[in-house]
């Protein structure tokens, strides 16, 4: 399963499920992130942790730990350019296909 | 007849502007029955009869934290007349979210797009009126910092609470929902008020186990109401809540397609650009550096300390006392009534005075810090430093203020917004070793040590580490556990600070300091007064003449219970009445010892009694002296202002009577095991001493309980 906590920086990522249970899980999704919502990973802390994402037009920070209740898949458009721009940046994003 | 409107919103939506806007400083500002959290009222300027209640700024009306639950329990039980929910015309899309849920829950509202300047710059474009009729509220643009259709907003929400109608929610979910949502309507919820239906139906659609509870339903019907769900979530291949949530955002994005222009994607605002800066992986650190250094150099070194001393000194030193004292005098006034005066209160009122320079500007600081956004990044940059110790990254603040004045270190916790972390941080604050306490470490360092560096950096080093132990081995008790509140925080797009905002916040927070901390601090300055001034001379009860300290009822004290610190080296009167004193303020201490050694005054780092130090102290016996008060219960203001923080008695209990055992404890471990090393004779205490290291140990590297807990609760609790 591939989760937002995977996804690179300077990469976006579609919702696929918001997994986990209790607080986290409501405040994730209070926050926006629903199924199909697209999701960009803007930056890491300077520590490595937390993260911080784009989503719904603002700036969220999370966990990675809590991040990785989000299960995701790459999104639609960057598949689409992926199949039209051969470039080299998305071999690696292709093997989660 | 009162109105009542409450003012609803997101965080950084403009909610404290407008709140301010609409009532000036007509605030009365206090916290939420039995909680930390703040509750602002205030009378809408020009309207008596209206008043107006600051709701803490919430996402949603789930109850995922306090402020959450605290605004929807007043929601849904005080009945407001209206609801002013205020959002941020430049992020409706999640502020809009809490306008879905709110617009459930049958009170008349009306919705204020705040930021229209910042929209209308951003070349954006909002029809606010359509947006309305989506939700059937009326709606008014307004800009809350420039004070833009502020009058309007306010007639228009006192209207809509003089309606006192039941307004029924316009927004409508997709077909499978409102299919369950109707069923469920239908079966359970017929009985129950027209405008209250939607807001049950989906909560038992979310299967809120209050709600169920609250409408007692029978387990008959909970089956047949799981099984409407049950379908729905096949349909849909979600969960219930999050298709609820989901569905509110669809909604969303559907009007808002309609209603809004969006500015042209891709172009970067003014506040990602500083963004990029501030938490650049390599500049943020440095910047975050520069800013605490100004942050504490001009609160806690520079203004403050100067003001601070000024009015400490000079004002009050040097022209209030002697012009008082010189009245009292010529007006021959009783000389225990002089006492009570001067030393009693007047002391105790100048020690309240002498903190206030340092908080105003330190409240100013901070002020600037939440309000141009700042302040999220300090939590976001030192996040994951802190949280390994039960603390906020925010808790970097009150820590380095707290090496100035615990005082307002303390109060500056305030910005921590989870409770865990703001009480670990109020508990664990005064352990930084502050101003007060330097003479005292000069005066040990002086005195045994050669007046060595290394001891105040010693100093420093224990009060750090008190907080990182304390902050793991209280992490793991069951007071600090429960469910974490997530760490999933919006990072607010930076703005200049209102000043108006900044000071009247800062207002609000000193004036309320000032009201309930001087009472307990004027109290406490009395009766340690009285217990100093007073006590058995020649069998008689009396003022004391100077000179006579060691006949008080402090002194009194300090002998019965002197036997206590016998284990930490030194159990006599006198080093046990002088770490008493250091509840009226840590200085104190060396002063007393030069009272009891005969010298009435000394330095700052009591030169003239070393030599008295050294004939009544080991160099291991002062180290110990030395940690108890570092790391023992903290002055008297401090105690009223984690008394005043925390909000209530039995959390202060806790914190001072935890401070006194760790002082005790550590003071203890130094000295038996460093007389055991030193002679190696091995005594009761040295086992006591190992067993007490052994216990400390153990508290500090046991596995966590709440982690094993969730493991199993996170297995368990795998859905499909």
């Amino acid at each position: 399963m591939k989760t937002l906590k995977d996804v690179r920086i300077g990469e976006s990522a579609r919702v696929v499920k918001v997994h986990g249970q209790g607080r986290i899980r409501r405040r994730v999704m209070d926050m926006g992130i629903t199924k199909n919502v697209e999701i960009f990973v803007r930056k890491a802390a300077p520590l490595g942790d937390p993260i911080e994402v784009n989503l719904r037009g603002y700036e969220l920070s999370l966990r990675k730990d809590d991040a990785e209740i989000i299960e995701v898949s790459s999104p639609i458009s960057s598949i689409n350019e992926c199949h039209y721009a051969h470039n080299h940046r998305c071999r690696g994003k292709s093997k989660f296909w | 007849m009162p109105i009542t409107i409450a003012v609803a919103g997101n965080p950084n939506s403009g909610k404290t502007t407008l709140f301010n806007a609409l009532t000036g400083l007509n605030q009365y500002v206090g916290n939420w029955p039995g909680v930390t959290v703040e509750k602002k009222e205030g009378v809408l300027i020009g309207h008596p009869e209206v008043v107006l209640v600051d709701l803490p700024g919430i996402y949603s009306l789930s109850t995922n934290s306090l402020e959450e639950e605290l605004a929807r329990d007043y929601l849904l039980e005080s009945n407001p007349d209206a609801i002013i929910n205020i959002v941020d015309g430049t992020n409706l899309e999640r502020n809009l979210y809490l306008t879905t849920q709110l617009a459930e829950l049958g009170i008349p509202m009306v919705l204020a797009i705040n930021m229209m300047d910042e929209v209308e710059k951003s070349g954006a474009k909002i029809d606010g009126a359509a947006l309305g009729n989506a939700f059937g509220v009326p709606v008014v643009e307004i800009s809350a910092l420039r004070e833009t259709q502020i009058d309007e907003l306010a007639r228009i929400a006192t209207l809509a609470a003089q309606k006192k109608g039941h307004p029924l929610p316009l927004h409508r979910f997709s077909g499978g929902v409102e299919h369950a949502l109707g069923h469920i309507e239908e079966v359970a919820l017929h009985q129950q008020p027209e405008h209250k239906q939607r807001w049950y139906a989906v909560k038992l659609f979310e299967r809120n186990e209050l709600v169920e509870a609250e409408l007692g339903l029978s387990a008959e019907l909970k089956a047949h109401i799981e099984q409407d769900i049950r379908q729905c979530e096949l349909e849909y291949d979600d969960d219930s809540d999050s298709i609820i949530a989901a569905e509110r955002y669809n909604f969303i994005e559907d009007v808002l397609e309609k209603v809004t222009v969006r500015k042209k994607a891709g172009e970067m605002s003014p506040s990602d650009r500083i963004d990029r800066i501030v938490t650049n992986r390599w500049l943020a650190l440095p910047i975050f550096a520069v800013m605490m250094f100004l942050v504490y150099y001009v609160s806690v070194n520079t203004v403050g300390a100067t003001m601070s001393e000024w009015t400490n000194d000079r004002l009050f030193g040097q022209i209030i006392l002697p012009a008082i004292s010189g009245a009292l005098a010529d007006w021959g006034v009783a000389s225990w009534l002089q006492g009570l005066l001067v030393d009693g209160i007047l002391a105790g009122v100048g020690s309240v005075l002498s903190f206030l320079p340092q908080m105003v500007v330190l409240f100013l600081f901070l002020g600037l810090l939440e309000f141009s956004g700042y302040m999220a990044r300090v939590a976001f940059i030192m996040d994951r430093m802190f949280r390994k110790f039960g603390l906020s990254g925010k808790s970097f603040i009150p820590m380095l203020i707290g090496s100035g004045c615990s005082v307002p270190a303390i109060m500056a916790a305030r910005t921590i917004e989870n409770e865990h972390d703001r009480r670990m941080t109020i508990i664990t604050t005064s352990f930084i070793p502050c101003g007060a306490k330097l003479p005292v470490i000069a005066m040990i360092a002086g005195a045994f040590f050669g007046g060595k560096g290394w001891v105040a950096f010693g100093a420093y080093f224990l009060g750090i580490a008190a907080v990182v132990i304390s902050g793991i081995i209280l992490k793991k008790t069951p007071l600090f556990q429960g469910e974490a509140a997530p760490f999933v925080m919006e990072l607010p797009a930076y703005r200049w600070p209102s000043l108006k905002n900044i000071f009247v916040t800062t207002w609000d927070r000193v004036s309320s300091f000032v009201k309930k901390a001087s009472t307990i601090i004027l109290l406490a300055a009395i009766v340690i007064w009285f217990m100093t001034y007073f006590g058995w001379v020649d069998g008689q009860f009396r003022m004391l003449q100077s000179g006579q300290i060691d006949q008080s009822i402090v002194a009194a004290i300090g002998n019965a219970i002197a036997w206590i610190f016998k284990p930490l080296g030194w159990g006599e009167w006198r080093p046990v009445v002088a770490a008493l004193s250091g509840l009226v303020a840590k200085e104190t201490v060396v002063s007393s010892f030069g009272i009891f050694y005969g010298f009435g005054e000394v330095a700052e780092g009591g030169q003239e009694i070393w030599s008295s130090l050294r004939a009544a102290f080991s160099p291991l016996s002062a180290t110990s002296f030395l940690i108890f008060v570092l790391l023992s219960a903290p002055c008297i203001a401090t105690i009223s202002s984690i008394r005043r923080e925390m909000n209530s008695a039995a959390w202060t209990s806790f914190a001072i009577g935890y401070m006194i055992t760790i002082g005790y404890s550590v003071a203890l471990m130094v000295y038996q095991l460093g007389t055991w090393l030193q002679s190696g004779a091995f005594s009761a205490w040295t086992g006591i001493a190992l067993a007490l290291l052994g216990l400390m140990l153990w508290l500090l590297f046991r596995p966590s309980p709440k982690a094993v807990g969730s493991l199993k609760q996170a297995n368990a609790g795998v859905r499909g």
